[in-house]
């Protein structure tokens, strides 16, 4: 097209009446809108937490309404239409019959080799229409994974996804139910905690000390905060109904529990005290269980686990999960919860106490590379930071783990974020569940709640002077590199989620950052230092890591941080007799992570948040090429590098891993991921020239198959494998 | 002094200023850098990593330039193969986004991308290009955008949020598909101002033809001063085949600095306009005529010959646009050619505050700030007109002053204000409230203990000014402007703490209030502040036209000589003279770009003036309402036409350079009053004499007002009460009415003539937005169409009028007086 055609009428029409908007907000979107509006009021995070409830409630958020919510937050309507249109959670415009959005993080993109992607066309240009690729779903155990609505489908296959696609096999999910409203409530005085302690101690303990061939007191159902909730809530009714039916349900408690880790991906009951474990649990097998009981409360049932350690005996932040009902403040109490709060508020010199304890035992923030958080919060606190932010991101790999500690003891997490203002001298706090994770963004809701009503939260928390306001706002689920500015940026400016320059942040509010596993970790630290239990290093010094793959049992672990490959694949393999492919290496950090051949590596791990390991079917050329689609599609499109460059490493690798490439293109590659690694502004950048080059230094030989010889070693490519 | 820390560049050691970036320190070298996402009027981007360099001392990496902080003993390398390297490659990864039709390219020649490119290169490997299909995300009627040309350096987005504070373009969606964008893809809704388009480095916004599609170096370019409002902006006029093809601002040249508004930038096809008279005109059988020169010129000197010789008044209005040297020669022409001393300036806003205002307070018919003041200021007082609409350069001085330098500007404003959504802290004014709010804050001061005011008893006349300003007490200033005791003492003590002070007066013909007087009321206060003649601080003035000071200056003015010298025998008031007209006394009336038919109040002139006055001259570029009563038109050049200098409203004079001919049988104005005094038997000085004469005005020439008398006020008037709807007559942004609504172009943007209401008025009123009203005033009707906005007062009405000067007329108040509309449903 010539420049002239394009200046032409270049299909140029103003519009009709234009005055007052071009496209008019229905009555009940403006009532529901000014009620949302109310509701959330200005403040912190009003934005994301606006554009949150308007999709959910009307299922877009459309330019009309867009408009009203940037003159109420005094925006322009441009910086609202930036968010609306940079977060995939949210769209402008009707959807009809819902979005399939994919999972595009990397265990998914590793156990189907792009064919669920493929066969629902979601590769095409710009993935619009019905089908969208996420980031991650933090549900790696089920990948592929997918969510349609708020349902979450696990184990997809090319067939059901495609299914799913078109809406033949559609099931909606239950909707997001509001938070509690302020119900009057008394708060607990020091006293009030104490009683609770005492009265519920012993049973909390019970839980953690099992006693081989006892009688069965409690069954701990899990809630599926790890898997599927609807599962989970199935299991746990007709394990209820056939207790009640066959008299049990004086002498038998269910208790809905969080994930312990050991057992994602599966409903799992645990019999207490008995301390046996059944794992993969369906309403038959439910019935079944509660069958035998009947029979003999003291058996067990044939194919029960006896865990190897003393359930809940290591100090981990896990300790609750799996054992306590992440719904019961009086639980959470019961089992040690609030002491360090207590300690810290009500003891004379309980602050510089809970910063020695703290620098004693030298807990840092997640990441290894970060300084002691305890000297951190102290430099926020001069630097008059008054906003104490938790956010869960999926850039990190660590959302399934975040997600499973949030789900199954989120009061260790508003605990710990109200010990971090404490420190940090914050009168406010923010935790940021991930945006979609209905379950989890409804757990942190229920305990912020409940903390508030019991006055834990609020003003004059415990009867003392501290005063500390506590929201729950859900956090975009995006790639990019949320770091601090951007978090802030989104938080207390309300502009999108995405990277900032130096000189932008200067001019953004102050903030604390502690993510919600250094929360947990804190809380915990302080708590075993209260009750001179010891260990304290220990337990700073570990790690969740998210181990999957399809040679491994999937699992969250919590690992030392000096915690090398071997020594966590020792934990996990799967003994199974239906994987036999040998285990090639590992990509550690997810999407942006690291490639590594081999399982001897002696470096550490643990920091890298999630390993998914390699087996001898896995293309690792097919697996970056989807890596890097994901990271296109993510790229926050603000610095060049992470714009241009992710993009051509994206096509110049969907080449080779079509066997089109050749030398050149693959020195190519390497000069644009060492450019992109070198200039980029954020961690996605750089992440993903560290990752295109660890694939090239790992796996180098497999990729030259493709590129020379037109074969795939790991026979996923549709091309010949290696010596046929 | 800034803190001073030692860095090491290229192995030479450099001093720093602690808290400057990377980038500043290489520019105040001389090292050279390249950028492509980097201005210095906006908060750096850091996006487009063109401006790397390398850290060498532990810390290692590439750093972008611009948003890399200096730290004490940093080692930096700018020109390692590493950093060329980095460079090359990064400017061929923009590429791949980048349509490269260089050949066809309007841009070629200006693009930024095309000059890293020659000045940088790239490195051999091909990389692949981006496929997907972007659309444009910008339809405007002006300005187009091809996205697939955009390497999303956004400067057009910062530019407008952060300079133009419009933020009418933004960002959409993520990864390799974003885009710039307007809201909702609605077309774009700005003040095109055109920034974003002379920013952009890769030709991705463009000017729709004429302007802006010829390739730049096939262009040539003047440098001339903007005659469109007192703002003064330098403008750089391209120009090819003897037409205007663009327009732009560079950023090393004050005022503007780079800025231009949408008049400034796209008004220029005024001078093509079809409209133009290009030939002398003279009334015969009743019908205007086209004469040659000769026989326009005989006429107008035998009319002025008739008239002396009936004994009736000869009498000249020179538009406040005319050059210093032209407005000169007028005056010297009627006192000296035609013996008459009734010449002015005509009805021109701005003119009694400067004479009515400044004069008696000061000794000074001039601002005693300038737009450097208002840039440093601390504290900024803007009242009565609206800056946004009426002064572009204000408002984006003000906007960087409060979102760079932490400036408080507080707004008083009785209508709609454009400004309202930037400032600091806004006083809902009552309308007419201007005055009685700043001799509360004056009496506020007086009475406060410790305040300077209190303590500055060496001057004479402050007891004076005291006992007359305690009239002025809370009630009746409360009573007058609505701001209470706590408001005012708030806005007194504001202005007493800051170090430097200037009150903002921009004006407009609509604008109700007497602004003679608030301008007495602004230059006392500042008197009262002790802070008349400090650096930083002052009055503003701001008029109407470009050269209302010029003028004042040289002496067009019935009671002034140039240079302020009194005149012996002073001349009629422009109300007056037309008065004297209706009276049939006048019997010579030469109209210099004057339209009292269309442009002045009906209130101030009787309908039959014109028609009474024995010989009419009208002088001017187009037909006005005024050339249906005119005996004799002479066509003038406008514009980039001219030559001559102008003096801003910021006191300072600058060049006029004709970047273009005028049309044939088009005169300058100073050459027909130079042939009416040769042909009248007084020859009027010639170019050089006339520089002489003006040299020694404007340099030491004028009076300075070093002694200022505070005049006490006159009793407060009682507190005035309205029934019904309030008018506010406002100039809009895109054209103030008189040249500018020549221009096709400034026309089609502009919103259609509109009386804009409260959402709620509308509704009370029981008018739909779209809808027609009819409204009426006690001299004129009109009917409307009924826009909704938010930023009108309930219980006013804004008319922002356009081409229709003649229903303007109708509703424009004379000074001093609030003007009542009936608004009504239109059947």
């Amino acid at each position: 097209m010539s420049s002239a055609d394009r200046f032409g009428e270049a299909g140029f029409a103003p519009d009709e009446g234009q005055e007052g908007g071009a496209i008019y907000a229905s009555e009940g979107d403006l009532a529901v809108t000014d009620e949302v509006l109310n509701d959330v009021g200005q403040g912190d995070g009003a934005l994301v937490a606006m554009l949150a409830r308007l999709q959910e409630l009307l299922g877009c958020v459309t330019p009309a309404v867009q408009e009203v919510v940037a003159r109420r937050l005094a925006l322009p309507p441009v910086a609202v239409q930036e968010v609306v249109s940079f977060e995939g959670e949210l769209s402008a415009s009707p959807r009809p019959g819902g979005v399939l959005r994919l999972c595009g993080g990397a265990a998914c993109l590793a156990s189907h080799g792009l064919g669920v992607f493929e066969a629902v066309g979601a590769l095409g240009p710009a993935g619009g229409g019905a089908v969208q690729i996420v980031p991650c779903l933090g549900a790696c155990w089920g990948a592929p994974a997918a969510e349609l609505g708020s349902v979450r489908c696990e184990h997809l296959t090319p067939d059901s996804a495609r299914q799913l696609a078109t809406g033949s096999n559609a099931r909606t999910g239950r909707p997001h139910r509001p938070p509690l409203r302020g119900v009057p409530a008394a708060a607990w005085r020091r006293e009030e905690l104490a009683q609770i302690r005492a009265r519920l101690g012993e049973r909390m303990g019970s839980r953690a000390r099992p006693v081989p061939g006892g009688v069965v007191r409690e069954l701990l159902v899990c809630n599926g905060s790890a898997c599927s909730r609807d599962a989970a809530d199935r299991v746990a009714e007709v394990v209820s109904r056939s207790l009640a039916e066959r008299g049990l349900d004086r002498t038998v408690r269910v208790v809905r529990v969080g994930c312990r880790g050991e057992d994602v991906g599966a409903v799992t009951i645990t019999a207490c005290p008995a301390g046996w474990r059944l794992r993969g649990v369906d309403e038959g097998r439910a019935a079944d269980l509660v069958a035998a009981l009947h029979l003999d409360s003291a058996s067990a049932v044939a194919d029960a686990a006896w865990p190897q350690e003393p359930a809940g005996g290591a100090p981990g932040v896990l300790r609750r999960c799996g054992f306590v009902d992440p719904c019961s403040l009086e639980e959470y109490i019961g089992s040690g919860g609030f002491s360090a709060l207590e300690r810290v508020l009500t003891a004379a010199d309980g602050r510089a106490w809970a910063r020695r304890t703290l620098e004693s035992c030298g807990l840092r923030a997640r990441g290894g590379e970060g300084g002691l958080l305890a000297r951190q919060l102290a430099a926020d606190s001069q630097a008059g930071g008054a906003v104490v932010l938790c956010p869960c991101v999926s850039a990190d790999a660590h959302l399934p783990a975040d997600t499973l500690l949030l789900g199954g003891d989120p009061f260790a997490v508003v605990e710990g974020v109200l010990l971090a203002g404490l420190l940090s001298g914050a009168s406010r706090g923010i935790v940021m569940p991930p945006a979609g994770a209905i379950h989890v963004v409804e757990q942190m809701e229920l305990a912020v709640a409940l903390a508030r009503r019991r006055g834990l939260v609020g003003s004059a928390v415990l009867g003392t002077e501290f005063s500390f306001d506590l929201r729950v706002i859900p956090t975009p689920r995006q790639l990019v590199a949320a770091d601090g500015a951007a978090l802030r940026r989104l938080v207390l400016a309300g502009g999108p989620l995405k990277p900032v320059s130096r000189s932008m942040a200067a001019g953004l509010p102050r903030a604390s950052i502690i993510d919600p596993e250094s929360a947990a970790r804190l809380c915990g630290v302080l708590e075993l230092a209260v009750s001179d239990a010891g260990g304290l290093e220990a337990l700073a010094a570990k790690r969740l890591v998210t181990v999957t793959g399809r040679a491994v049992a999937p699992a969250v672990l919590e690992v030392p941080t000096a915690a090398t490959l071997d020594h966590v694949l020792a934990l996990v393999r799967r003994r199974g007799a239906g994987v036999t492919a040998r285990v090639k290496g590992v990509l550690s950090g997810g999407l942006t992570g690291v490639f590594e051949a081999g399982t001897e590596a002696g470096t550490s791990v643990a920091s890298r948040g999630s390993l998914l390991v390699l087996d001898e079917a896995t293309c690792v050329a097919r697996l970056l090429a989807g890596i890097l689609e994901t990271l296109a599609r993510e790229a926050c499109g603000a610095c060049a590098p992470g714009r241009t460059g992710v993009r051509a490493l994206r096509d110049l690798w969907a080449r080779v891993a079509e066997g089109g490439g050749d030398d050149y293109t693959l020195a190519t590659i390497r000069e644009t991921a060492a450019h992109v690694g070198a200039t980029a502004r954020c961690a996605l950048g750089r992440g993903t020239a560290g990752v295109v080059s660890s694939a090239l230094a790992a796996y180098g030989e497999e990729v030259a198959a493709h590129v020379a010889g037109g074969r795939c070693p790991a026979g996923q490519c549709g091309m010949p494998p290696a010596g046929s | 002094m800034p803190e001073v820390v030692s860095v090491t560049v290229d192995g030479r050691s450099l001093a720093a200023r602690a808290g400057e970036t990377v980038l500043e320190l290489l520019r105040r070298t001389g090292i050279w850098v390249p950028t492509l996402c980097f201005d210095q009027r906006v908060t750096a981007y850091g996006g487009c990593r063109l401006c790397v360099v390398s850290r060498r001392d532990g810390a290692g990496g590439l750093l972008p330039a611009c948003d890399t902080e200096v730290v004490p003993g940093m080692v930096l390398e700018t020109s390692s193969t590493e950093v060329l390297n980095a460079r090359r490659r990064q400017l061929a990864l923009l590429l791949t986004e980048h349509r490269l039709d260089c050949p066809i390219c309007p841009a070629t020649g200006r693009c930024r991308l095309e000059f890293l490119l020659h000045r940088i290169g790239v490195p051999g490997e091909r990389l692949p290009r981006r496929t997907a299909e972007i659309a444009p995300g910008v339809r405007s009627p002006l300005i187009v955008h091809d996205p697939e040309r955009c390497v999303t350096c956004t400067l057009c987005i910062r530019l407008c949020d952060e300079v133009q504070g419009v933020a009418a373009v933004g960002l959409e969606r993520i990864g390799d598909a974003v885009r710039v964008a307007t809201f909702a893809g609605r077309v774009l809704d700005c003040e095109y101002c055109g920034q974003c388009v002379a920013a952009c480095p890769a030709g991705a916004l463009l000017v729709r033809p004429p302007l802006d599609s010829v390739s730049r170096w096939r262009t040539g370019a003047v440098t001339t001063t903007c005659s469109l409002c007192p703002c003064g902006c330098q403008v750089e006029v391209t120009v090819r085949d003897g037409r205007v093809v663009a327009a732009d601002a560079r950023l090393d040249r004050p005022p503007n600095r780079g800025l231009l508004c949408g008049k400034g930038r796209f008004g220029h096809d005024v001078l093509v306009s079809p409209e133009r008279v290009t030939t002398p005109l003279v009334r015969r059988e009743g019908r205007l005529s086209p004469v040659t020169w000769e026989e326009a010129l005989r006429a107008v000197t035998d009319g002025a010959r008739a008239a002396s010789a009936q004994g009736r008044a000869r009498v000249a209005f020179g538009t406040p646009r005319l050059t210093c040297e032209d407005a000169y020669l007028l005056q010297d022409l009627l006192r000296r050619g035609m013996g008459s001393p009734h010449v002015g300036i005509g009805l021109a806003a701005g003119a009694r505050a400067l004479v009515e205002g400044l004069w008696p307070v000061l000794g000074t018919a001039r601002s005693t700030a300038d737009f450097e003041d208002l840039a440093m200021a601390d504290a900024v007082l803007v009242l009565r007109a609206d800056p946004t609409r009426t002064h572009p350069l204000v408002k984006t001085t003000l906007l960087a002053g409060m979102r760079r330098r932490g400036q408080r500007v507080v707004l008083a404003h009785a209508l709609s204000g454009g400004l309202e959504r930037h400032v600091t802290d806004f006083l809902a004014v009552r309308p007419l409230g201007e005055e009685a709010l700043l001799y509360g804050v004056c009496r506020h001061l007086l009475t406060s203990s410790g305040s300077r005011a209190r303590n500055a008893t060496s001057n004479p006349d402050l007891q004076a000014f005291a006992a007359a300003v305690a009239a002025w007490d809370d009630e009746v200033v409360q009573g007058l402007s609505g701001i209470g005791r706590q408001g005012v003492g708030a806005l007194a003590r504001l202005l007493a703490r800051a170090r430097r002070v200037v009150i903002a007066l921009p004006s407009g013909l609509g604008v109700p209030g007497d602004e003679a007087a608030v301008a007495r009321a602004a230059a006392a206060l500042i008197v009262l502040l002790g802070r008349h003649g400090a650096p930083g601080c002052g009055v503003l003035v701001l008029g109407e036209k470009s050269n209302l000071q010029g003028c004042l200056d040289v002496g067009l003015h019935p009671r002034f000589l140039p240079a302020y010298r009194r005149a012996s025998a002073p001349g009629w008031e422009p109300v007056e003279a037309m008065s004297k007209a209706g009276e049939g006394k006048v019997g010579f009336l030469y109209l210099v770009g004057h339209d009292p038919l269309g442009g002045w109040p009906r209130a101030t002139h009787r309908r039959d003036g014109l028609e009474n006055a024995g010989f009419v001259v009208v002088q001017d570029a187009f037909l006005t309402k005024t050339t249906r009563a005119a005996d004799v038109v002479l066509p003038t050049a406008i514009l980039a036409e001219r030559e001559g200098s102008v003096v801003g409203g910021d006191g300072v004079r600058r060049r006029l350079h004709a970047a273009v001919q005028a049309p044939a049988g088009v005169a300058g104005d100073g050459e027909i009053f130079r042939e009416l005094g040769r042909r009248l038997g007084t020859p009027l000085p010639d170019r050089g004499e006339v520089e002489r004469i003006l040299s020694g005005i404007f340099s030491g020439g004028l009076p300075v007002g070093d002694a200022p008398v505070l005049v006490p006020p006159a009793p407060p008037p009682p507190p005035r009460t309205w029934r019904g709807t309030l008018l506010d007559v406002s100039p809009q942004l895109l054209h103030s009415g008189s040249v500018t609504r020549y221009s096709a172009l400034l026309r089609e943007l502009a919103p259609i003539v509109a009386v804009r209401l409260a959402p709620e008025d509308i509704a009370s009123l029981g008018l739909a937005p779209g809808g027609r009203a009819h409204l009426t005033t006690g001299t004129g009707e009109e009917m409307m169409v009924v826009r909704a906005d938010r930023t009108v007062r309930p219980g006013s009405a804004v008319v922002v009028w356009q081409s229709n000067a003649e229903g303007l007329g109708a509703f424009l108040a004379v000074d001093g007086e609030a003007r009542l509309v009936d608004v009504r449903r239109s059947k």
